[in-house]
């Protein structure tokens, strides 16, 4: 019996064999299944985009932490003793020992349990007992004795992302156009701000990352992929207000042409609105409306509630919806297994029912024993076990190839079931950066 | 170890206190016809206003205060029922095969009639698709109602030891 994998008998991928993989409209099936793939974008994808790691809301006092990840780095945001935002290794800089074992808390200093190093929550270090048994000039006031910070941390209205690569493009450069995304749920809430409220759900896929991050831009899918929850008029159950319809007549799945998908530059972009045709209602949505108006007027409350999108994807590891109120972070763990972490979103100022529902629909809707993301589950396992087969070496992406045009937010937009969206994160993004790029698409391919 | 006895329990002063025995009848049923996949009918055991809760916490207070694994009131019930016999329900293709095994049940000391009273268990399921079987454990606490001569469920809560953990996809009610 084989019992190792083929690639360690195998050189390193050359920038010859990673090009060989990625054509216009396919790429090789090794990008979801081969071990070796999996390290390099460990490597060259998160050890260097920008990667969502948190909401500034799950460090709301000082000395919170909350543990974090980027691919398999373990890391913790704290909010330090001066209210700054941090985000540190979560690594003893004696002998390497995991210093923080839980998920969150409050605490002015982490302390190892192994020989008692001791960190502030900005991650300095603030101990260390028989100080006089190390050399007298190890300068204990350098980063390398620190719980270190990474190399770049910046923000984008309370959503925290940082960089392990110490030189790149700007976090504002690297989203681009996809900032519009991110306004378009802050902006709902009232008070302009959003929070993460009533915890995280988690589920798991036995399937490679890039299949939950590629189905975050797939309109096309719900047809068949969420067939069972459509009821006799071709209407998902009731997410909100009447649900989107996905089928037309007793099978026909509607024309999702013209509702679009938007795609931007470093692999981001957004599901057009889907067809839902009754938009919320009832005492709890008018008072929320009522307090958007309080705030800034009923023309801009207009364009506030305006709903023109569905899912986002902020690539590598982020997939959220403004009006589904919630926030999917993305953790690949191995080729073929990956976490995802399900976080409902509260509008601050917004009537406190109206957030309960987020929470509550999620049950529904995203967590594991849901009737939605269930059968999303079963579809990505699904390829990763057709994708282990030989049979056919490529995965297609060639859905509208030619029909993108050049989009105001930046980016471009293309007919609904276009797999543009992918085709740029392949083409331009996933090769550049596995190439020694900075995933910008003129590197080195 | 006390032994079960057959004889109905003897009235005693304060009222109707719920009767063991009808009790562990009454659930084991429930487990049966989730294993038998009966789901119309493990439905009709719940109240009107009955729900069905899996939290993703230990501690956790409601399903407003925390997202849920499942929060079913009995129409979201009848459309996961439904659902499940879809031709489209591709989490379910094959379908799961479960062994719900109940023990460990306990009438709520507090209970001062049988008219609603919790009870207290722990479970263990074994579940099989196709790739490899699976294997859930927690704790159950119902909440009983007396409707006529019947009991019903007005609330099954599920806390799972790993409920704060991640879990690949489940289709069917532990």
């Amino acid at each position: 019996m084989l019992t190792q994998p083929i690639a360690m008998h195998e050189p390193p991928y050359t920038a010859e064999r990673l090009r060989a993989l990625v054509e216009p409209d396919r790429v090789h099936r090794s990008v979801y299944t081969d071990p070796a793939i999996f390290e390099m974008e460990m490597r060259e994808i998160f050890g260097r985009a920008w990667v969502f790691v948190g909401h500034e809301s799950q460090v709301p006092a000082r000395n919170d932490f909350v543990a974090t990840h980027v691919g398999r780095e373990a890391l913790l945001m704290t909010r330090d003793d001066e209210g700054r935002i941090n985000v540190i290794f979560n690594r003893c800089a004696h002998r390497g020992v995991q210093v923080c074992p839980l998920e969150s808390g409050n605490t002015r200093l982490f302390r190892c349990a192994y020989h008692g190093w001791a960190y502030r929550s900005n991650g300095e270090l603030a101990a260390i007992p028989q100080r006089k048994s190390y050399p007298a000039d190890l300068d204990f006031k350098s980063q390398e004795y620190s719980m270190r910070r990474v190399p770049r941390m910046d923000t984008y209205r309370g959503f925290v992302f940082v960089s392990l690569a110490a030189d790149g493009p700007t976090l504002l450069e690297y989203l681009n156009g996809i900032t519009t995304s991110i306004d378009d749920l802050v902006d709902r809430a009232p008070a302009g701000e959003i929070e993460f409220i009533g915890g995280v759900s988690k589920y798991i896929i036995r399937a490679n990352w890039k299949t939950q991050i590629e189905n975050g831009v797939d309109l096309h899918h719900g047809s068949y992929v969420h067939s069972s929850t459509l009821d006799k008029d071709g209407r998902q159950f009731s997410r909100y207000g009447g649900g989107p319809r996905l089928l037309e007549g007793e099978s026909r799945a509607i024309d999702w042409e013209s509702f679009g998908v938007v795609g931007f530059p470093y692999g981001h972009g957004y599901q057009g609105r889907p067809p839902v045709e009754t938009l919320p209602s009832g005492p709890v949505y008018d008072e929320y409306v009522r307090r958007l108006e309080a705030r800034h007027g009923a023309e801009r409350t207009r364009e506030i509630l305006h709903y023109d999108r569905f899912n986002s994807v902020i690539y590598p590891s982020l997939t959220f919806q403004a009006f589904g109120q919630h926030v999917r972070v993305v953790r690949p763990v191995a080729v073929d297994r990956t976490e995802i972490y399900v976080y409902p979103v509260g509008l601050k100022g917004a009537p406190e029912a109206l957030n309960i529902g987020a929470i509550r629909s999620l049950a529904a809707t995203h967590s594991a024993a849901s009737m939605i993301q269930s059968d999303d589950v079963e579809v990505f396992e699904r390829a990763q076990r057709g994708l282990a087969g030989s049979g056919n070496e490529w995965v297609l992406f060639a859905g509208h190839v030619g029909s993108e045009q050049p989009w105001k937010e930046g980016g471009w937009r293309a007919l609904g079931t276009s797999e543009m969206v992918s085709r740029i994160q392949y083409t331009q993004n996933w090769i550049s950066y596995m190439c020694g790029g900075n995933g910008d698409g003129d590197g080195n391919h | 170890m006390a032994m079960a006895t057959t004889e109905p329990q003897p009235e005693r002063a304060g009222g109707n206190l719920p009767d063991l025995r009808e009790v562990e009848q009454f659930v084991y049923r429930e487990a049966r016809l989730l294993d038998e996949r009966r789901f119309d009918e493990w439905r009709e055991m719940f109240t009107e206003d009955g729900d069905y809760w899996a939290p993703t916490s230990h501690d956790q207070a409601s399903p407003d205060e925390r997202v849920s694994l499942f929060y079913d009131n009995r129409a979201t019930m009848a459309a996961r029922i439904a659902r499940l016999s879809n031709p489209g329900v591709h989490a379910q293709l094959p379908y799961s095969h479960t062994a719900h095994m109940v023990s460990n049940i306990e009438i709520d000391p507090q209970a001062e009639s049988d008219r609603e009273f919790r009870v207290y268990a722990t479970f263990f399921m074994g579940e099989y698709r196709h790739t490899e079987p699976r294997w859930y454990s927690g704790r159950y606490e119902y909440t009983l109602r007396r409707a006529g001569t019947e009991l019903k469920i007005a609330r099954k809560k599920v806390v799972l030891v790993n409920c704060h953990g991640g879990f690949t996809a489940m289709a069917i009610y532990l």
